[in-house]
């Protein structure tokens, strides 16, 4: 199973850019007969959201929404991760992870608990609209959410300016030397962000 | 004849029994209290928490766990018993009490989407609107605060059975040989009403738009939540040996250090040394990474209360920087307790016992021991302080 996370603070974006992913996932699978794609939510504050359209196009969605707000959740993944493997095998999973997580965390987590993964990739989305503020009030969380990405998704870049963009991007690259920076908007250029999808499927 | 007799007998070995938990109840608790001193332990202190793996343990169904309190109390005895903790941080737990802690709904085993013996949910949601801080101020926190909760949750019914027990459990976990040194919950106003906005809209909406006013309204909150707190532990009759100063999402990860001095460690600081003037042991609940707040700690009274670490603060960080100075509890992480194999928790235990303790130091998993716990690798961690004491 190939293991995409998809990172990123409360608002970012996540959700649309998931739709996208999986639809792209869909297209670059086609033909087989090899389940294609679970999702695993993890979202704080949106339980069940999209859940009827992500199973509508066929992809089995699993919900983790449990415990406290903080420790075990990690033990619940690697569970659903070996259920989904036991049951469904797909051939990618998605986890779309809660706002408070950091991306790299989890990689960490799948790489030491989960045998059944080939290659783990971490995507994390930024709100471009509120970049400066939210990286004003966070103290280490918002960058450490960025620096181990493999991919850094500026979402919603229709909403600020050229010159604040530039901001973002050289922010972006002063945490994270090492990960690929792609400008996006999921709303007003889905077809831009389903070729980023494919970019990130074929790494 | 007979009867009496065997009545008469039967009593005077409860009575021994009786004598002899009195006996580990003072052993245990002063261990432990000898590890917050910073002083020599005759064995390393070991504690519990995780209240559904306590439920899994004894293949207890978990709506059944969480609705039954005479059978909760019971279950967590076990699990203490069987595995020789020196104390508890919870004598009975439902999740049931959460909407007066975090002010979010709470979605219990066998309700909505939830399985009877699938773990509770919390789902945050904006509840309490932005206009909820002008009525605050408006009318006071006291009034707002019941109405809200009664409202929203009928929150005190839904803990009534909890509040009606808990005497009843802490009698039976005294009787058992078993402190508990966590019988409340302080916290700041950050935390409920954090839950009560949800994070996004109280970060993003509230902190930073209308500052001023969440403010004031904080202070009305601590006001009240201080009040309610003096009154438990300037009471002999209520005192308890400890509580939870928590530590949950007013994180020094999660805001930057001006804000997190202002609206999360500045209420922490009081409430904990409203425990420390009141000879009450603050547990720190710490959850997520702390790193950054460690040094705060040092501006409390030494010896006098717990960190409790939950695997995402460096343990060795929080040595170095608050050994010999405050108790450090934790960590070994649940997916460990869940996934790895014995030796490995074994090894990581005696790692912690030697390189953070052995005075000063208690061992327990980092936050909750989870549900879906190995729980040969909990007895492997009782294994490690029973082998450090042999050495």
């Amino acid at each position: 199973m190939n293991i995409i996370i998809l990172g990123g603070f409360l608002g970012s974006g996540k959700t649309s850019f998931l739709k996208l992913l999986a639809d792209s996932i869909l297209k670059k699978e086609n033909g087989t007969n090899k389940v294609k794609l679970a999702i695993i939510e993890n979202e704080i504050g949106k339980v069940g959201l999209d859940q009827k359209y992500l199973k509508s196009h066929g992809y089995v969605v699993r919900e983790l929404f449990k415990g406290c707000i903080c420790c075990t959740l990690s033990t619940d993944l690697i569970s659903c991760l070996n259920d989904i493997e036991k049951n469904e095998n797909p051939s990618w999973v998605v986890i779309e992870a809660t706002g408070l997580a950091r991306p790299d965390e989890i990689a960490k987590l799948v790489k030491e608990y989960f045998a059944h993964c080939n290659i783990v990739i971490s995507c994390v989305l930024i709100d471009a609209k509120r970049w400066f503020p939210l990286s004003s009030v966070s103290g280490t969380l918002i960058q450490d959410q960025v620096k181990y990405a493999d991919y850094l998704l500026i979402n919603k870049i229709d909403l600020i300016d050229t010159n604040d963009l530039e901001h973002i991007i050289k922010d972006l690259e002063i945490n994270n030397t090492s990960a690929d920076i792609f400008k996006i908007s999921t709303t007003k250029n889905s077809l831009e962000c389903s070729e980023i999808c494919e970019l990130i499927l074929n790494k | 004849m007979h009867r009496i007799l065997n009545i008469r007998v039967t009593s005077k070995k409860n009575i021994i029994l009786m004598e002899v938990n009195m006996n580990l109840y003072e052993e245990r608790l002063n261990r432990v209290k000898a590890a917050i001193a910073l002083e020599q332990v005759d064995k390393i202190p070991f504690m519990s928490a995780g209240p559904a793996a306590m439920a899994a343990y004894s293949n207890v169904q978990l709506n059944e766990y969480i609705n039954n309190m005479e059978l909760n109390c019971t279950t967590n005895i076990k699990f203490c018993n069987d595995f020789d903790m020196d104390g508890t941080q919870a004598p009975i737990f439902t999740p049931r009490i959460l909407y007066l802690q975090w002010f979010s709904e709470v979605v219990a085993p066998g309700e909505g989407s939830v399985g009877v013996n699938d773990l509770w949910q919390i789902h945050e949601k904006e509840i309490m609107t932005e206009d909820d801080y002008d009525k605050i101020l408006e009318v006071g926190y006291e009034e707002w605060h019941d109405n809200f909760l009664i409202e929203k949750y009928d929150a005190f019914n839904q803990a009534k059975p909890y509040f009606d027990y808990y005497p009843e459990a802490l009698r039976r976990f005294k009787e058992a040989g078993i402190p508990s040194f966590v019988d409340g919950v302080f916290q700041s106003p950050f935390e409920s009403l954090c839950g009560a906005r949800s994070l996004e809209a109280f970060l993003m909406d509230d902190l930073l738009e209308i500052p001023e006013k969440v403010e004031k309204v904080f202070e009305l909150v601590h006001e009240y939540n201080m009040k309610g707190y003096r009154a438990l532990v300037e009471n002999p009759e209520t005192r308890p040996i400890g509580v939870w100063v928590g530590g949950w999402r007013g994180t020094p990860s999660m805001l930057n250090k001006v804000m997190f001095e202002k609206y999360s460690w500045k209420y922490m600081k009081e409430l904990a040394e409203l425990c420390i003037d009141n000879d009450v042991i603050p547990v720190y609940h710490l959850d997520s990474c702390w790193d950054l707040g460690l040094e705060n700690f040092k501006q409390l009274p030494a010896k006098k209360g717990i960190v409790s670490l939950d695997g995402k603060t460096d343990m060795y960080k929080a040595k170095e920087i608050l050994g010999g100075h405050t108790c450090i509890m934790g960590d070994v992480p649940a997916e460990m307790l869940a996934f790895s194999k014995p030796e490995k928790v074994y090894d990581y235990s005696m790692k912690l016992i030697k390189e953070i303790g052995p005075t000063g130091y208690i061992l327990s998993s980092g936050c909750d021991v989870p549900f879906n716990a190995n729980f040969e690798n909990v007895r492997m961690m009782k294994k490690a302080i029973d082998d450090y004491g042999k050495l």
